[in-house]
């Protein structure tokens, strides 16, 4: 059986008609899992056991006639949301056998819909990365070519889906980890309203950015797991009462009433032609569909990265400050003391970019800088925000490049932070305004590796954009891998 | 510039013990990462409204309402020193 | 040299909701240690603070009670710092804009201003092992909801903070949102104090004192650091910014080891809890669920009732005796003849038995009706004391227990002259000495006539006839 072409909707046919049962789809993936991840690296923990129980007991739901959209599917979850029972690592030493006594709320609305959960992926440690090369389980490998990176921080998640190890992954997205490595991956990966998810049970990174989001092989497709993850819950008072479902509901939509805002910002220098190329392909389909299409500007767009990594960092020192070995995770063997035990956990612990972020995070709001660093990254939030709404304003939606670049292999930039760094220039602002964006592939460059393209909507307006970017979908030739 | 002395503060305050030769790495690494971040000091903040403020209002907050806590195994279970119920550390001086 | 003391207090006090103040767990007392928690007090990873209503509710409670402004839109930070009963290592509170600013408390002439109220979660508790090095942590206590009172220096005594406390700890009792007892720890006091020398315009430099476990220790260590810091300055020394410990036994302070001299909290909004906006009708609801402050009963205790104000001082020390008390003058105004049946002879049943009032079985009305009967001449002040006893042990109204227990007064003007003749009849001699001048024979008589006609004496009428007969 041919999983490439597989999406969402023909394996709900298929299991509707009879013509497979969960347990068997499920069974498929796990062989496939068993047979190819290891030349990609992608999952930390293959839960067969667990996921073929889930099947059966969907397979009940199937019987009876009540199958939701995912109902007996299989999906795997990126290793920094918390399942319970099952271990949740973010990747990391510190976390290694940390077993969560409680489901994450996304986990407990997909296992409440009957979804099936085959395992937990791969990704940078604690999120913060976009190579998923920082893994304290080995990093990621591109499926397009093994010897590049998946991007990331969801690069476990981004390659499975590439690579049909899943037909649906769930991810976090704080500064580009859904986007960037689905465009790296030539797959589509959406990253809701600040809100519009519940973060209850992510293991946080960064508060006010972080979000969870669906990575599957077209934006139809993640519309559909949107909508059993998405809405209010009162575990996380930082999602919102009113939330937009439906997300499918403007698939095929009249393209000609839909403007199209081309921010300057994104498409200077730093920007690879071969990226450049296909956006532009991209943007002048749009314009044969009907769409209008409008230069417009992101004058703040120069603060996006200061803003982003000092928000990020500051909020990520405090989030991660928990982790001393004391009430779980990794413990030091060395420490005669509780604050040499402690200094050695977090020593021992932590990989190299955690570090340097917590140690980044730790100056910004430190009382002497707090003021010229932090205080001012928060105004120029403030100032990206308002430069989104006005070009809302004539706009429903934004083309950008999802990334710089394509892949690029590995080993080659992760060692010099600040060119990571820049390398998030695309897809910072859009978590600093809270927006929701979707990746998806709009061409392929000279070595045949992927170019994602990123269109950015209003808040809680995930319809127009999965609307906007299936259109494209439609008409263009996705290359499947061929691992 | 970032110097040694200022990561050895925050290696303190953020407590993760760094050798020397780490501390001079980091300090090299954070001078270069200090200076993409101090574009923003030329920020001047002139409008307060500006700064984004997420609210919610009191009559929307949760009720009071003391449920069930979660089996003291469960809460242990996970930590790598325990005692009679306890979570237990090397002494605090 | 003479100095000025220069004092302020933080109190931290334990709110009474049912559950902590980001969680559900119950913020019942006691437990055994580590039952009382989940994977968000236990600052597991992945989960996230709900903050409680009843929290916010009860803190503005608190400002209200305290005199303070309220701040319509509040908001919570994160304090970073590592200790073992901090699970997440940053304790959420109220840094940039706290729930309260701005309040005052009278202790009696002067006026002590509150600089602010804040909320914020308590920490766990840690137990030292000493045996084998090791520290123990329980959770149990660990988000349970705190407010935070922080005066401005105004105090100048030992003896204005003791009144201070006990004035804040009347008020919040009053307004319902702490029990306010420090012995148990829901009342925390940490005193900062320095001396200024007189005439200067300056500041000293302070100390923080903290483990004070009741109003003596308050006193007391306020009274042993004027000593300390006044010896320190006389001998041209320099008062250390510090953190000092009270010894209850020695009755002395000393430096608490500091590992850090300066804190870097590193403040930040909290991004996991939105801001909270209140609506002037929203506090004004919450206003309106305040009961009578215990001032305002003084006031009108003392100005409306003509009380006098130590009896009124000691009606509003507790919240049920002033209910009680207003409960009974509001069926029958008699103000001073209740206060005292209630401050005499009712909190002297309570004292002897040990009993609270939540355990009395008198409702107000019943001693409303005992003062009417006594106004009404129907039963003497003495049987009223018996009367009452019988209402606090078993109940029951005072009408009828006058009546079963045959109390009510002798109205009986001949039954009265009857039983005077026998007593004159049998007492000739003191008759004799009564005529005779000797004007003290009189209450020897009165008694023998009351004892005689037992408990139903009317002593009014007693007199009165008695004079007749005497005089003839």
């Amino acid at each position: 059986m041919e999983l490439n072409r597989l999406s969402l909707g023909t394996l709900r046919d298929m299991l509707d008609k009879k013509e497979i049962s969960s347990v068997e789809l499920t069974m498929l993936y796990i062989k496939r899992i068993k047979e190819t991840d290891g030349k990609i690296n992608s999952y930390i923990t293959v839960c067969e056991e667990e996921a073929l129980e889930q099947a059966r007991e969907a397979q009940k739901l199937i019987d009876a006639g009540c199958a939701g959209s995912l109902t007996g599917i299989p999906v795997n979850i990126k290793d920094n949301i918390c399942t319970r029972n099952i271990r949740t690592t973010c990747a990391s030493k510190m976390l290694e056998d940390f077993i969560p006594p409680y489901d994450a709320t996304v986990i407990r609305r997909l296992k409440a819909h009957g979804a099936v959960i085959l395992g937990k992926t791969n990704m940078d440690e604690f999120a913060m990365g976009n190579s998923s090369q920082t893994s304290y389980f080995g990093g990621v490998k591109n499926p397009y070519d093994l010897n590049r990176v998946p991007g990331g921080s969801s690069g476990g998640a981004a390659a499975s889906v590439a690579a049909n190890l899943a037909p649906a992954a769930l991810a976090s997205d704080t500064g580009g980890s859904i986007r960037q490595p689905a465009s790296f991956c030539g797959v589509t990966g959406l990253k809701p309203t600040y809100g519009a998810v519940s973060r209850y049970g992510l293991i946080a990174f960064a508060s006010s950015l972080d979000q969870i989001g669906p990575i599957a092989k077209s934006a139809e497709d993640c519309g559909i797991v949107l909508d059993i993850i998405a809405g209010y819950d009162p575990d996380d008072p930082t999602t919102h009462k009113e939330v937009c479902c439906n997300s499918c509901g403007k698939i095929g939509m009249q393209l000609r009433d839909i403007k199209i805002g081309i921010p300057v910002e994104f498409f200077g220098e730093g920007i690879s032609d071969d990226v450049k190329t296909a956006v532009s392909y991209a943007v002048k389909e749009y314009e044969k569909m009907g769409c209008s299409v409008q230069e417009v500007s992101l004058p703040s767009f120069k603060y996006a990265i200061a803003a982003y990594y000092l928000i990020s960092s500051a909020e990520a020192s405090s989030n991660l400050a928990r982790y001393d070995g004391i009430r779980f995770g990794y413990r030091s063997k060395n420490g005669e003391t509780y604050e040499d035990l402690i200094k050695n956990t977090r020593a021992e612990g932590f990989g190299d970019e955690v570090k340097r972020r917590i140690l980044l995070g730790t100056y910004a709001l430190s009382s002497g800088y707090y003021d010229e660093y932090y205080k001012k990254a928060v105004y120029a939030r403030g100032m990206i925000r308002e430069d989104y709404n006005e070009i809302f304003k004539t706009c429903d939606c934004i083309i950008t490049p999802t990334a710089p670049t394509t892949a690029y292999m590995i080993g080659e930039q992760e060692i010099n932070p600040v060119k990571m760094y820049l390398a998030d220039i695309c897809t910072v602002t859009v978590n600093i305004a809270g927006l929701p964006s979707i990746s998806t592939t709009c061409g392929y460059d000279r070595n045949g590796m992927p170019v994602g393209m990123s269109i950015i909507g209003r808040p809680f307006d995930e319809a127009t954009i999965i609307g906007v970017a299936d259109a494209f979908e439609k008409v263009f030739g996705r290359q499947e891998v061929s691992l | 510039m970032v110097d040694v002395e200022l990561v050895r503060y925050l290696a303190e305050l953020c407590r993760i013990n760094m050798s020397e030769k780490e501390l001079k790495a980091k300090a090299d690494e954070m001078s270069d990462i200090i200076n993409l971040m101090d574009s923003i000091k030329e920020i001047k903040i002139c409008n307060n409204s500006l700064i984004p403020d997420n609210s919610i209002y009191y009559r929307d907050l949760e009720e009071d309402m003391a449920a069930d806590s979660l089996d003291r195994d469960e809460i242990l279970k996970n930590a790598k020193g325990s005692r009679e119920g306890y979570f237990s550390v090397p002494k605090v001086v | 040299m003479r100095y000025i003391p220069v004092i302020g207090l933080e109190i931290h006090a334990e709110l009474s909701t049912d559950s902590k103040v980001f969680c559900n767990c119950s913020s019942e007392f006691g437990g055994e240690q580590n039952t009382r928690c989940c994977p968000r007090c236990s600052g597991l990873p992945g989960t996230l603070p709900v903050l409680n209503k009843k929290a916010m509710e009860y803190a503005v409670k608190a400002g209200l009670a305290l005199g303070c402004e309220i701040n319509m839109h509040n908001s919570f930070d994160r304090k970073n710092y590592f200790y073992p009963d901090l699970p997440k290592a940053y304790q959420i509170t109220q840094y940039l804009r706290p729930i309260c600013v701005s309040g005052k408390v009278d202790i009696g002439g002067k006026i002590i201003r509150i600089n602010r109220i804040h909320l914020e979660e308590d920490a766990g508790k840690l137990i030292h092992h000493d045996s084998d090095g090791l520290s123990l942590i329980d959770l149990n206590r660990c988000g349970i909801p705190l407010i935070e009172i922080v005066t401005e220096p105004d105090i100048s005594s030992a003896e204005e903070a003791k009144a201070f406390v006990e004035a804040v700890s009347l008020n919040l009792k009053y307004a319902g949102v702490c029990d306010c007892r420090m012995e148990e720890g829901s009342l925390r006091v940490d005193v900062n104090i320095s001396l200024m020398p007189e005439g200067a315009t300056e500041l000293g430099t302070r100390a923080e004192i903290k483990n004070l476990n009741s109003l003596k220790s308050i006193a007391r260590a306020i009274e042993y650091e004027i000593y300390r810091q006044s010896e320190l300055l006389d001998n041209g020394m320099n008062i250390i910014q510090e953190t000092r410990r009270f010894d209850d036994n020695s009755g002395t302070t000393s430096s608490l080891r500091s590992k850090q001299e300066v804190h870097d909290y590193r403040y930040f909004p909290e991004p996991d809890i939105p801001a909270v906006i209140f609506t002037q009708d929203d506090i004004e609801n919450i206003r309106s669920n305040l009961p009578k402050m215990p001032q305002e009963r003084f006031e009108e205790y003392t100005v409306v009732f003509g009380l006098p104000e130590d009896d009124a001082r000691l009606l509003i020390s507790d919240k049920a005796l002033s209910d009680f008390y207003n409960g009974a003058v509001s069926v029958y105004p008699n103000y001073k003849g209740i206060a005292n049946l209630i401050l005499v002879e009712l909190l002297h049943l309570l004292n002897k038995s040990g009993l609270s009032m939540d355990s009395l079985l008198i409702p107000p009305q019943d001693i409303a009706k005992l003062v009417r009967l006594t106004d009404e001449g129907k039963v003497s002040r003495n049987a009223a004391k018996d009367i009452l006893r019988i209402m606090f042990e078993k109940g029951g109204s005072p009408d009828a227990i006058a009546r079963e227990n045959g109390l009510l007064m002798e109205t009986d003007t001949g039954a009265v002259i009857t039983v005077i003749k026998e007593v004159l009849a049998h007492n000739q001699k003191a008759v004799d000495e009564y005529r005779s001048g000797k004007e003290k024979v009189f209450g020897f008589l009165m008694g023998q006539v009351s004892k005689k006609m037992g408990k139903g004496s009317n002593p009014k009428l007693i007199r009165e006839e008695l004079e007749k007969a005497l005089k003839n």
